[in-house]
């Protein structure tokens, strides 16, 4: 007595449930044949009618079963003397087997593994397609969150999330069209690479928020990635050292979102800037004013090797420090930096001169404003903040409440 | 122009990565490479660190920026401490102002015997000067600052540490001029390409995320240079006073920085056409200086290209395919 059992091999789901049955008690002989890989198999099987993406079958005694009545024949309990003994098995096959064929799409999906054609001859589940077909998916789902949560044009959003779900719809249920876009990446012409860069910026312009924009690119570069991925496994010679490793490394490293690993970083951000003329801008400074009330701006090159104009404030009020506490700060590294200055140089300058590597924010050189402004003679460091118009005139200036240095 | 003209990416790539190259250029990129970074040292005192409270070193790089915006995913403190030898901090306290300095002194010795004696067995002299580098840089990473003209310059400093090519000290590079070319070498300059390849293409494809196709040309860079300028009068900013002469341009500025966001598109063809790495080098030292505009000083990496020049083919006069 033998059983044959034609289910899809590729759904990790069904893999693991029919394996586990544990048929041979019952029936002996079980042979299992995947509907994935053998063209024979497929050839025997598709003159037969059944639809092989809603239900398995199973062929015992000569007769077929499909799909609920295929179910009945293998859902027994064939460990009866153990029944203490937890299993998932057992409460997967107390489910109607409706339910099992919903958790065999939703695993699928998960794995970017299409329907089975039985037509196709090719490993319709390579990682390439693989990756298409999670690529799309995960647009689609970018496009859906933008349009829920962040839609400004509904009607736009809206076609964009339509066009993504049927550009995954035909990866996931069309191996042809899968076909086609693998025949136009082994292509590798300059219609190739016109068309899929089109298609990436297209696409990002669609979405209007920086860090969804930065995830799309990612997946729309993928199945690129996994493309050369692919070629990269098929190398059978050593004569390129594999050096196609270093090309899919640096794709990765150019489209991982928001990578930022000390000190390598996924590239300098874009940002645009918008300037009306007629309208006045307002900018700060830290300010020293002495015994005299005299005031000079204090040079944010001091608190190099961290001169990034204001982020080393940022980090002391994201420490949950005052504002107060940072110019105090400011106040004792000046102090602390005096005898250099009173030397006619700032810090970073001390021992190349003029010569030194610049501030990151580029920064005044000119340390002979500070002559007047000893520590010991400084009263006060406050901020202040400038208003400004398109002439260069100070419209209005405004201080925070200074700090005694010596007070406070 | 032929549209079906096949461009297989894979095999042009493992082609131009194969290409044989002069040992003698890899010794002068090191050579470059260390007369920059001790520069850098010198002008910087990292003893700084060693008087900013323990408790202000947490502002890591994913905390920088919105999660709508340019956030830095994997800038975590896990990752950053792992990768900056922070992690260290984990089992010991943070050092003084004398340890510091220490550390930077450590460091310009052993970059300065990197430059002199080469990599030493193991490439040990390599990797400690990584290692204390990262360190020190590792404190501007932990205060906020995630930028700093320097990752090219790590980057370069990585690939001399893991690649195999004949390292040779300062008084014996000589020998390595009438050395053939080699497949190591070859290797090790193309990792030199990909490093800066890697980090202008990553910004070029971040002009795509960014910002849109009609934002691109919405960035008023002659007016910001104008109005930095006029910060810079009252604050302690500075604008190079070349600057003055490029106002006349006006809204015309909007014009340059879409050419800078297409150069960083096209920048991977140098990798395939080598001796296009003048025009590379112009480019950028150009574009780098006018950053200096809006007070930004990316002083390193006007001459980083020049670490890529063909040294040992100009001065035979050969030709660079």
């Amino acid at each position: 007595m033998a059983i044959d059992i034609y289910y899809d091999g590729d759904c990790y789901f069904c893999d693991n449930f029919v394996k586990k049955l544990q048929l041979e008690k019952v029936y002996g002989r079980v042979n299992l044949y995947s509907l994935r890989e053998n063209i024979n198999v497929k050839n025997k099987i598709r003159g037969l009618g059944f639809n092989v993406n809603n239900g398995f079958l199973v062929q015992f005694n000569d007769k077929w079963y499909w799909g609920d009545e295929a179910y009945k024949l293998v859902n027994i309990d064939a460990d009866k003397n153990n029944n203490k003994k937890f299993n998932i098995n057992k409460i997967l096959t107390k489910l109607p087997y409706k339910f099992l064929v919903f958790g065999r799409y939703v695993t699928l999906i998960v794995q970017g593994i299409g329907l089975i054609d039985l037509t196709q001859k090719e490993n319709e589940n390579s990682i390439f397609n693989r990756s298409i077909r999670i690529s799309l998916l995960f647009l689609f789902f970018i496009s859906l969150f933008q349009l829920i949560l962040l839609s400004t044009n509904l009607l736009f959003d809206g076609f964009f999330s339509i066009f993504l779900f049927y550009l995954s719809y035909l990866a996931y249920g069309n191996v042809r069209f899968l076909g086609r876009v693998k025949s136009y990446f082994n292509s590798q012409t300059i219609l190739f690479w016109l068309g899929y860069t089109s298609f990436i910026i297209i696409i990002l312009n669609f979405i209007t928020t920086i860090s969804l924009a930065r995830i799309s690119l990612f997946f729309l570069a993928l199945p690129l990635i996994f493309y050369f991925l692919e070629r990269y496994n098929a190398e059978k010679n050593n004569t390129n050292n594999k050096s196609g490793i270093f090309l899919i490394c640096i794709m990765f490293f150019c489209t991982i979102p928001g990578l930022y690993i000390a000190p390598f970083f996924g590239g300098i951000a874009g940002w645009h800037v918008q300037i009306d003329k007629s309208d006045n801008f307002t900018t700060a400074a830290y300010v020293l004013i002495n015994t005299d009330n005299e005031k000079v701006v204090l040079n944010h090159a001091l608190l190099e090797p961290s001169s990034m104009m204001g982020r080393l404030e940022y980090a002391w009020i994201f420490s949950g420090r005052s504002k107060e506490d940072f110019m105090k700060f400011l106040f004792d590294n000046y102090s602390r930096l005096y005898p250099i200055i009173k030397d006619g140089k700032l810090s970073h300058q001390r021992y190349l001169g003029g010569l030194a590597y610049p501030a990151h924010s580029l920064s005044d050189t000119d340390a002979s404003i500070y002559e007047n402004f000893s520590p010991e003679d400084i009263a006060f460091i406050t901020e202040t903040y400038y208003e400004i118009d398109f002439s260069g005139s100070i419209v209005s200036e405004k201080d925070y409440p200074p700090l005694n240095v010596f007070l406070d | 122009m032929n549209f079906n003209k096949k461009f297989d990416l894979y095999e042009e790539f493992s082609k131009s990565y194969n290409t044989r190259g002069f040992d003698f250029n890899v010794n002068v990129i090191r050579l470059l490479l260390c007369i920059f970074l001790i520069w850098k040292l010198l002008s910087r005192n990292f003893e700084f660190y060693g008087y900013v409270p323990d408790d202000v070193f947490g502002y890591y790089p994913i905390e920088i920026y919105p999660i709508t915006s340019y956030i830095t995913w994997t800038g975590t403190s896990l990752v950053t401490d792992i990768f900056t030898m922070h992690w260290i901090h984990w089992f010991i306290d943070r050092p003084g102002p004398g340890a510091i300095k220490f550390i930077q002194n450590m460091s310009i010795v052993s970059v300065s015997l990197l430059a002199i004696f080469g990599r030493g067995p193991k490439n040990i002299l390599a990797f400690l000067s990584y290692l204390l580098l990262i360190y020190l840089w590792g404190n501007l990473f932990l205060l906020g600052q995630e930028v700093d003209s320097i990752s090219l310059y790590f980057g370069m400093l990585l690939v001399i540490a893991l690649s195999n090519y004949e390292d040779k000290p300062i008084w014996k590079i000589g020998s390595t001029f009438s050395a053939k070319k080699n497949i190591n070498a070859g290797r090790t300059i193309s990792r030199f390409y990909l490093v800066l390849v890697a980090y202008y293409f990553a910004s070029g494809l971040r002009k795509f995320t960014d910002l849109s196709l009609s934002e691109w040309f919405k960035y008023d860079l002659i007016w910001e240079i104008q109005q930095t300028m006029l910060t810079a009068n009252i604050t302690s900013l500075h604008v190079p006073k070349v600057f003055e002469h490029l106002l006349f341009i006006d809204s015309w500025g909007q014009l340059l920085p879409p050419l800078v966001y297409l150069s960083h598109i096209f920048v991977p063809l140098v990798f395939f056409k080598r001796s296009k790495v003048v025009y590379f080098f112009i480019f950028y030292a150009v574009f780098h200086f006018m950053t200096f505009g809006v007070g930004i000083s990316f002083t390193g990496y006007i001459v980083v290209w020049g670490c890529l020049f063909h040294y040992r083919e100009w001065l035979t006069n050969e030709v660079v395919k």
